[in-house]
């Protein structure tokens, strides 16, 4: 988790989150004329992680992979909406990440969002190879029939309104209430600033709201 | 507390029923809207939850991957290159000799590195630093940076990388005083040293005067005219007197043109959200409703998921844009970008 060892504190708002990420080893507080906002923690142990994957050690990417297999997987199927080709893309983005990181640097930014982008760019492959399939409502793909959501039909719904997501708000939901990250964890996860995960999120939810609205009175 | 504001008091809290109705109960006016936010935010949780691999696949997938990793181990390259065999040699030699070459490997390596450790008059305090302030002089490689109360002489090397919000490089003559900058560097003894600066395309000053689209802007003693246009974003009432946030685009003959403005001392209209007023007009007072929806997607104008920052050196991706809102298809109209290289640079700090 992010929220273990060494403590960044940054103004969430008006310092790029970017340039941070560049400063791995940086324990001290931006100054500024306004309130530092938010304190984000970066992890001291991924440094070592980083280290035990480029050694090709064994445990450690057996435990990347227990980490984020599923959550990368997760990430791809809600673009794909494709079982087996979400797998292949997973596992495509492990192996890439292995033939790639004897060059891997680590810089604070968290591993996974490596992970991460050579997921969606592989899925975004994927996509533009594909674009003479016909697209299937993500309603009809759904991989578990039993999962928790309310009534089938709320339910429907719901995976409806998500569906009008864009990836980018897909992702920022994902991370924010399935993988359980903070603001500024998803934020360091996407290469965005905090503030621009804030706007995803809200304009998901907003969606969400809308869409759910309108099938309710649609309903009614 | 703004709607946002309680917006993500009320999803931190998402998981624990009890204690989401008893924080709505002190924000009565947003109740109801919060309420379904967090049932949403919570039930497509709940349905993104259910997805996940078959687990005999997942422990497939982890087993050709073990064994990849197992090949790119026996493959590879051998780990130093030519020149620095000689201090893994030394390591080698018998104990005696091993001693002496291990001191002379790391007073190498410490001359080499720059440690100031290893120079001979002990440990140097040296402090990362990131700050942030506004260019106030420029002179002879330094400029004087400041920030709330003071002033600081930073140091620019022939290292100093210097880039704009969007990652682009700029050459040291594009500092200009008044400027917002964050600077990343190590403070010794001797001073501030930056390794990196980055300009920030935001200017926050007061409102002096706005006469037809023309903004006027004072920041410390500098004052600034930027141009409005029919695509700046503005948000909240923005009057003379108002301090504001300005994301500007600095034109080839050095003007300043507003994309977004936004009132900084009024907290009435959400913060961050995208509750916009119409573009290119100046209200003298926008309503702005907490809680208000707004249309979702934007058009394709502006950076209004005011992410400046989303290109980062490091990692390259496929440039999705939440403002190239085409419906499903928007990441087939992006162009990818190499993802099969290493995808990271180097940098001298690390």
């Amino acid at each position: 988790m992010l929220r273990e060892n060494g403590v960044l504190t940054l103004d969430r708002k008006r310092v790029s989150q970017e340039f941070l990420d560049t400063a791995p080893a940086v324990r001290g507080t931006v100054r500024r004329p306004i309130e530092v906002t938010e304190t984000i923690v970066f992890p001291a142990d991924e440094a070592t992680l980083v280290r035990q994957l480029a050694a090709f050690e064994a445990e450690a990417w057996r435990e990347v992979f227990e980490r984020y297999f599923t959550s990368i997987f997760r990430l791809v199927y809600v673009r794909t909406k494709q079982s087996s080709v979400s797998e292949d893309i997973a596992a495509q983005t492990f192996a890439e990440a292995a033939a790639n990181i004897r060059s891997y640097r680590y810089r604070g930014v968290p591993f996974r969002a490596w992970l991460y982008r050579i997921a969606r760019n592989l899925t975004a492959d994927y996509l533009k190879a594909d674009l003479r399939r016909p697209r299937v409502p993500l309603e009809e793909t759904w991989l578990d029939e039993s999962s928790p959501a309310t009534d089938a039909e709320t339910r429907a719904d719901l995976l409806v309104a998500f569906d009008d997501l864009t990836d980018d708000q897909k992702t920022v939901i994902q991370l924010r209430f399935v993988d359980g990250c903070s603001l500024a964890e998803a934020a360091a996860l996407m290469g965005k600033s905090t503030g621009a995960v804030k706007q995803l999120q809200h304009r998901a939810l907003t969606t969400l709201q809308r869409r759910m609205s309108v099938d309710e009175k649609a309903a009614g | 507390m703004n709607y946002d504001e309680a917006l993500e008091t009320a999803l931190d809290l998402s998981g624990d029923t009890a204690a989401v109705e008893a924080f709505l109960a002190t924000v009565p006016a947003w109740r109801d809207q919060l309420n379904q936010a967090v049932r949403l935010a919570h039930q497509t949780g709940q349905e993104l939850l259910a997805i996940s691999p078959a687990p005999s696949a997942a422990a497939r997938r982890q087993q050709e991957l073990l064994q990849l990793v197992r090949q790119l181990d026996a493959a590879r390259e051998p780990t130093f290159a030519p020149a620095s065999r000689g201090l893994l040699a030394a390591f080698a030699r018998p104990p005696l000799l091993a001693g002496a070459s291990l001191a002379a490997a790391a007073l190498a390596l410490a001359f080499i590195l720059g440690l100031p450790a290893l120079n001979g008059d002990g440990p140097a305090r040296v402090e990362a630093v990131v700050i942030e302030g506004s260019v106030s002089e420029i002179s002879n490689g330094a400029v004087t940076i400041s920030t709330a109360g003071s002033a600081e002489l930073i140091q620019l090397s022939s290292d100093t990388v210097l880039t704009d919000s969007f990652g682009n490089t700029l050459q040291a003559s594009s500092l200009n005083a008044g400027q917002t900058v964050v600077l990343k560097g190590n403070r010794s003894d001797s001073g501030v040293v930056a390794s990196a600066v980055e300009v920030k395309d935001r200017l926050f000053g007061t409102v002096i005067a706005m006469t037809g689209d023309v903004l006027r802007l004072r920041a410390g003693q500098t004052e600034h005219a930027i141009a409005i246009t029919g695509d700046t974003e503005i948000e909240g009432p923005i009057r003379v007197g108002s301090y504001v946030e300005v994301k500007v685009l600095r034109l080839s003959d050095g003007t300043l043109r507003a994309l977004e403005i936004e009132a900084e001392d009024d907290d009435s209209d959400g913060g961050d959200d995208d509750r916009k007023a119409s573009p290119g007009a100046i209200p003298t007072a926008v309503a702005s409703t907490p809680g208000s929806t707004p249309t979702a997607g934007g058009t394709g104008g502006g950076d209004d998921d005011g992410d400046e920052d989303e290109d980062g050196p490091e990692v390259e991706d496929e440039h999705e844009d939440e403002d190239s809102k085409g419906g499903e298809d928007e990441e087939h109209q992006e162009d990818r970008e190499e993802h099969d290289e290493p995808e990271h640079e180097d940098e001298s700090e690390d």
